[in-house]
């Protein structure tokens, strides 16, 4: 019993997990019975995408990699998707392509990652110019908007909230497949150390590559949330996500410098941070400084998971039965 | 047979200057008058603005531990638009603003220096948070109306003084050697680059590991927020978020001028020639009539093949 509350204690997530809750708890003292079915469901509706993206930038941290195309690339996705329905093909055809476009930009930053060896931010840094002149290309100006079905079922499917849980199961769920298979601990051990990883027999260029796709992979799925729920294409719809997904990557116990943390604990920073944005959109009245607020509170809630988990970690440092699982 | 030895010190160096030289040249071809003093001095302007940014940008990658400054882009933005507003339009309050706007830059690159330093946050978070911070204390302080006069003499940087040559050139070159200064030859300096490449080192050679970082952060918000001064001067007038592309910017030209991500090697003149660089390239684009998003993706994949060919990371395999 005490071990595995120990294991439950020392998850990367768990920072994130009771900060979730508190702002669950904040909410409701700040705006008694909130916590209504529509606004679960406008909440996954306008967050959903962002938790999904962390879920994919989470993995390719903790593979030791950074991203911070994220927002250039959902921006390209969103508007090929866009231009896509817009052409008359079928709802199918039209997922498949923006999935297949995630992948291969996804790709193209591992290879450049883990193939050219150039480091990862400035790789992303140059891919996120590329991914946004491209998009900016295919549609210069926001227009545009998705098939109607889609829409409509996005937003009746269990009164619009059966959608983008859909979405975002979708994403928990292939990152648990991913971390139960080989690749999943692949991707751990080169995040640690890529020498001792490349030294014990792992293909440290394949690894690279497949966290980065996946990534891309989610962040496709996110960008079609995203497309589906605003239902229009602009090229820099997502800008603002590359930032916030970041930060919520910290706050969730993922480690920058790699091989520490759980998607999941992205997946609560994520919703935390929504839940932050949202409980401060009540609180401060003022608009002007609603952005204010938000950074403030965010740079707290980063200091303060850091300090938090870094303790955890220390204090339960010398069991050695749970370590292994971390 | 004599073998010309290039100095691995001005590799990079030498490849941001050719490919200045090369691109100036391709621009006369493909838009006759490109090359005149006039184009030229007005990119050279315009480089002057983000070389300022850019060398808090190297200050802050020398000292090492990843370390990386997204802010810039975001404090240039505030000088920008509480600067002049701070002087009330008037020349005569344009020290004053400056002094309580490079004061509180200060500060704040203190407080990223803090964070990242005594509690070992990633500096790229912390920035980008700080970034936010600062975006929205601008739209709050400027109720999202930027609309107040510039001091004439702020607006006479971009007007030429000698020849064709821009009085912000002239600023920047000042500034720039001031801090090449420090930067090469002071004894802060000197152990910056060593606290950059090998922090253990540096303690046990007893020096205050603490302060320089911190410090350099601080010099890094200081020159973002010159910079603000100066693009304001240049551009005329103060819109929000003008500043924000150049974070990117700044990170992109001074790897171009061959500064170390990983720290304790940089150089302030390979920023100044990365920023010339990618304003030559930009206008080159911009006059070759493309749209924004081939330009944009163009000079995406130029940055990429430039970082391919100059800084790359060790092979795995020894």
């Amino acid at each position: 019993m005490k071990k595995n509350l120990i294991k439950f204690v020392r998850w990367p997530a768990f920072t994130s997990l009771v900060l979730l809750l508190a702002f669950l708890l904040i909410n409701e003292i700040v705006s008694p019975g909130y916590l209504t079915l529509t606004y679960i469901s406008n909440f996954l509706g306008t967050y959903g995408p962002m938790i999904i993206a962390c879920i994919g930038l989470s993995v390719v941290l903790i593979g030791g990699g950074m991203d911070i195309s994220l927002g250039a690339m959902m921006g390209l996705i969103n508007v090929i998707y866009v231009t896509l329905a817009m052409k008359g093909l079928s709802i199918p055809a039209t997922i498949i392509i923006s999935l297949l476009a995630g992948v291969v930009c996804g790709l193209l930053n591992g290879i450049f990652v883990g193939l050219f060896r150039i480091t990862p931010i400035l790789t992303t840094l140059a891919t996120s110019y590329i991914f946004n002149g491209i998009a900016l290309f295919i549609m210069p100006s926001p227009k545009g908007t998705v098939q109607t079905e889609l829409i409509q079922w996005f937003y009746g499917w269990l009164d619009g909230f059966g959608a983008p849980l859909l979405f975002l199961i979708l994403a928990i769920v292939s990152w648990i497949l991913v971390k139960r298979t080989k690749l999943g601990m692949y991707i751990y051990a080169i995040g640690e150390n890529k020498e001792c990883a490349y030294a014990s027999g792992i293909p440290v260029n394949l690894a690279t590559f497949s966290s980065y796709a996946f990534a891309g992979f989610l962040y496709a799925v996110a960008a079609i949330a995203m497309t589906t729920y605003c239902s229009g294409g602009d090229a820099s719809i997502a800008d603002a996500l590359t930032m916030k997904s970041i930060a919520a990557c910290v706050i969730g116990g993922v480690l920058l410098v790699g091989g520490i943390g759980d998607a999941m604990g992205a997946c609560f920073g994520a919703i935390s941070l929504g839940f932050m944005i949202k409980t401060i959109l009540t609180i401060v009245k003022s608009t002007y400084f609603t952005d204010f607020a938000q950074g403030c509170l965010m740079l707290i809630a980063v200091l303060g998971c850091t300090l938090i988990n870094r303790y955890i970690a220390r204090k339960l440092a010398g069991k050695r039965e749970v370590k292994e699982d971390v | 047979m004599s073998k010309v030895k290039i100095n691995n010190k001005y590799k990079n160096l030498l490849l941001a200057l050719v490919l200045s030289i090369i691109l100036v040249i391709v621009g006369q071809v493909l838009q006759p008058g490109f090359a005149k003093a006039n184009n030229l001095m007005n990119i050279l302007c315009k480089a002057s603005v983000l070389a300022v940014a850019c060398i808090g940008q190297v200050y802050v990658m020398v000292s090492g531990n990843a370390g990386i400054d997204m802010s810039v882009g975001s404090v240039m933005s505030c000088a920008a638009l509480l600067g002049p507003a701070l002087s009330g339009g008037e020349n005569l309050g344009l020290i004053k603003s400056i002094v309580i706007m490079v004061t509180a830059a200060f500060i704040i690159g203190v407080i990223n220096g803090i964070c990242i330093q005594k509690f070992n946050l990633p500096s790229l978070v912390v920035t980008l948070c700080m970034g936010m911070i600062i975006d929205g204390l601008t739209i709050g302080l400027t109720r999202g109306a930027p609309g107040t006069k510039i001091p004439s003499s702020l607006l006479k940087l971009g007007v030429p003084v000698i020849g064709k040559i821009r009085l912000a050139t002239f600023v920047a070159i000042i500034l720039v050697a001031f801090m090449y200064f420090i930067l090469n030859k002071s004894k802060y300096g000197k152990s910056l680059f060593l606290v950059g490449c090998n922090r253990n080192g540096a303690r046990l050679a007893g020096i205050n590991v603490d302060i320089k970082v911190i410090t350099a952060y601080g010099i890094s918000a200081v020159t973002a927020a010159l910079a603000g001064y100066m693009l304001v001067g240049y551009v005329g007038s103060a819109q929000l978020y003008m500043a924000d592309e150049y974070t990117m910017l700044s990170i992109a030209a001074v790897v171009i001028g061959g500064t170390k991500l990983s720290g304790g090697k940089g150089s302030l003149v390979g920023g100044v020639l990365g920023a010339i660089l990618l304003f030559l390239l930009t206008s080159i684009l911009l006059a070759v009539g493309l749209n924004d998003g081939a330009r944009i993706a163009i000079e995406g994949i130029v940055l990429l093949l430039i970082i391919l060919a100059n800084c790359r990371e060790k092979k795995i395999r020894m």
